[in-house]
């Protein structure tokens, strides 16, 4: 999610609170995925790889074909392997946005056609598959080169046991990752981009996305241990403008590279499979794209996640799954730059907890629920709240009908998912009060579809 | 790794392998197609993992993969020169069982479910 600070923070100023929310929920809705080409490049159906026969929560069958390099395949021709995807949705929320909730949009009770995508998902070659989509944004009205993950895999033999290696090019830190724990594909795996969302977020939350580019390594050992490093590069203002990333005016620039890690370890007992990491970034930016301060400021993300999944019947792939997954990202901010810049403190800190658990029923029906918690030190200068706080919280309520997408189901070239979302906020941007008003009802209908 | 013409014995096709007549069919067929001395090992397909890692057969024995799994797998049989047999689709509920007429290490793989791995060698 992209935080207040890549949005204008040196444009607008902090003191108009109203108008960065809104800003900020432009461009928040999560990105959402769904690839049947995934599904007829390997004759699966989307049971087979998905919790709740809908992307993108994950089981091993679907990490395995990332981790492979999405290219594993029934060996029939199948290419291109092209899809696409198209999202409408209603939002309610417990208080009109006044000015509207977006550009052509009105203060309440919006219908909006979020997103159509198109994908190309699947193999390039024998050894390198892709997994990349371009989106229009139905909110913003604009097309934009949207998520990509670019991979090559080999197989060998480490200390005696197997190792899987293999390389990444990707736009987005986490996007690349194999767990449903970390930012990128975390829940809510669809939510409204015309509700207000709290205005500070991490870096690794979202804010890199698509605004940056990089490559890394990976290894997966004895099926037990993952570890991998990459290293992004910030996108100049017209590479963004021209791949349609928005905001470019007054967005941050970023020195050098950015590294980012990441390390696992994952088991299977029987029926339960359990999963711990760590994640990680650091990024010297100049704050809104100004290096008139002549430095930066250097932000650090080290982050915790942990995922859990228990599936009835392996055999089965519509059969019922608990999913958990947590994560705890700390982020150190280091504000040389916008100290000078909006006088700042010399130093923040950032904080995000978050844990989900879904129960899948027959692949059918997927009740879901997450608490959400950010808290920080207070500086209104830089986070722009009312009272200097950037603390946030609240829980995610969701059931999810997805009619397709199994074994026996009748339709199967297309599916689609069916979601209510109830978003709760107990504390918002700093204040427990009226942070209810911010309360969200979305109805989201997803739609998945091969290209031929 | 060069791809080689299916060469297998698809001992049944069947839609549901819980049915007991299409047991009963499996195993007639079995019995007509495999010679009376060929010992026949039975590698269970279930959770998209095979049941064993390794097995060691004589040439001329039998492996039958049945697959328990409600999706499709598709077994590549690799040589030691790294030469891959397709042995095709195989739905739910069928049983395949690729011929290994020579000696040596095989590597044996589901080409869409990459953690379905397992050796077979053959003395």
């Amino acid at each position: 999610m992209p935080a207040l600070r890549t949005l204008g923070k040196f444009g607008v100023q902090f003191t108009l609170l109203g108008v960065a929310t809104t800003l900020v929920t432009l461009s928040f809705a999560r990105t959402a995925q769904a690839v049947p080409s995934f599904a007829e490049q390997t004759g699966q159906p989307c049971s087979a790889c998905h919790v709740g026969a809908f992307g993108p929560q994950l089981k091993q069958a679907a990490r395995d074909f990332k981790l492979y390099g999405y290219i594993n395949s029934d060996n029939q021709d199948h290419f291109p392997p092209l899809a696409a995807m198209v999202q409408t949705s209603f939002t309610h929320t417990n208080a009109p946005q006044s000015g509207g909730a977006a550009p052509g949009f009105g203060p309440n009770d919006n219908f909006a056609a979020d997103q159509v995508s198109l994908f190309y998902a699947g193999r390039i070659t024998s050894e390198i598959g892709a997994f990349a989509q371009i989106t229009y944004d139905g909110i913003q009205h604009n097309f934009t080169m949207d998520n990509i993950d670019i991979r090559h895999a080999r197989e060998g033999t480490l200390f005696g046991s197997d190792i899987v290696y293999g390389v990444t090019v990707n736009n987005s830190p986490t996007v690349q990752d194999l767990w449903n724990s970390t930012p990128a594909w975390g829940f809510p795996y669809s939510s409204s981009g015309l509700a207000p969302t709290p205005a500070a977020t991490t870096l690794i939350d979202g804010t890199l996305a698509q605004a940056v580019v990089g490559a890394g390594a990976y290894a997966l050992w004895n099926d037990l241990v993952y570890l991998e490093l990459d290293a992004y590069k910030g996108l100049g203002r017209d590479v963004r403008n021209a791949l349609g990333v928005v905001p470019v005016s007054d967005s941050n620039s970023y020195d050098g590279l950015i590294p980012y890690w990441r390390a696992a370890l994952q088991h299977e007992f029987g029926q339960h499979y359990v999963q711990f990491g760590t994640y990680g970034l650091q990024a010297n930016l100049y704050p809104g794209g100004d290096k008139t301060a002549g430095t930066t400021d250097r932000i650090t993300d080290t982050a915790l996640d942990a995922n859990y999944q228990w599936i009835a019947d392996a055999d089965d792939t519509t059969s019922n799954v608990i999913s958990a997954h947590a994560t705890y990202i700390h982020e150190k901010l280091d504000l040389d730059a916008s100290q000078q810049l909006v006088g700042s403190n010399p130093s923040n800190t950032l904080s995000t907890f978050r844990a989900d658990v879904s129960y899948s029923i027959g692949a059918t029906y997927t009740p879901s629920i997450q608490y959400f918690r950010t808290r920080g030190s207070s500086d209104a200068a830089y986070w722009g709240t009312a009272n200097g706080s950037p603390d946030s919280e609240g829980i995610v309520g969701e059931i999810a009908y997805v009619p397709w997408g199994k074994p026996d189901s009748s339709v199967t070239r297309l599916n689609a998912r069916l979601a209510l979302q109830y978003v709760a906020y107990t504390k918002f941007n700093g204040t427990e009060q009226d942070a209810s008003k911010n309360n969200t009802v979305y109805l989201n209908l997803w739609v998945a579809l091969p290209w031929r | 790794m060069a791809l080689k013409h299916p060469q297998r014995r698809r001992l049944k096709d069947g839609a549901n392998h819980k049915l007991i007549a299409a047991a009963a069919i499996a195993a007639v067929a079995l019995i007509i197609t495999v010679p009376l001395r060929a010992a026949i090992t039975t590698i269970d397909q279930q959770g998209q993992k095979f049941s064993v890692s390794s097995v060691t057969i004589a040439v001329g024995d039998v492996i039958q993969y049945q697959n328990h799994d409600d999706v499709t797998h598709n077994i590549m049989v690799i040589d030691e020169q790294g030469d891959a047999t397709d042995q095709g689709l195989q739905k739910p509920g069928e049983i395949i069982a690729p011929e290994f007429d020579h000696p040596g290490t095989y590597q044996v793989r589901c080409s869409i479910h990459p953690r379905m791995k397992m050796t077979v060698v053959v003395r």
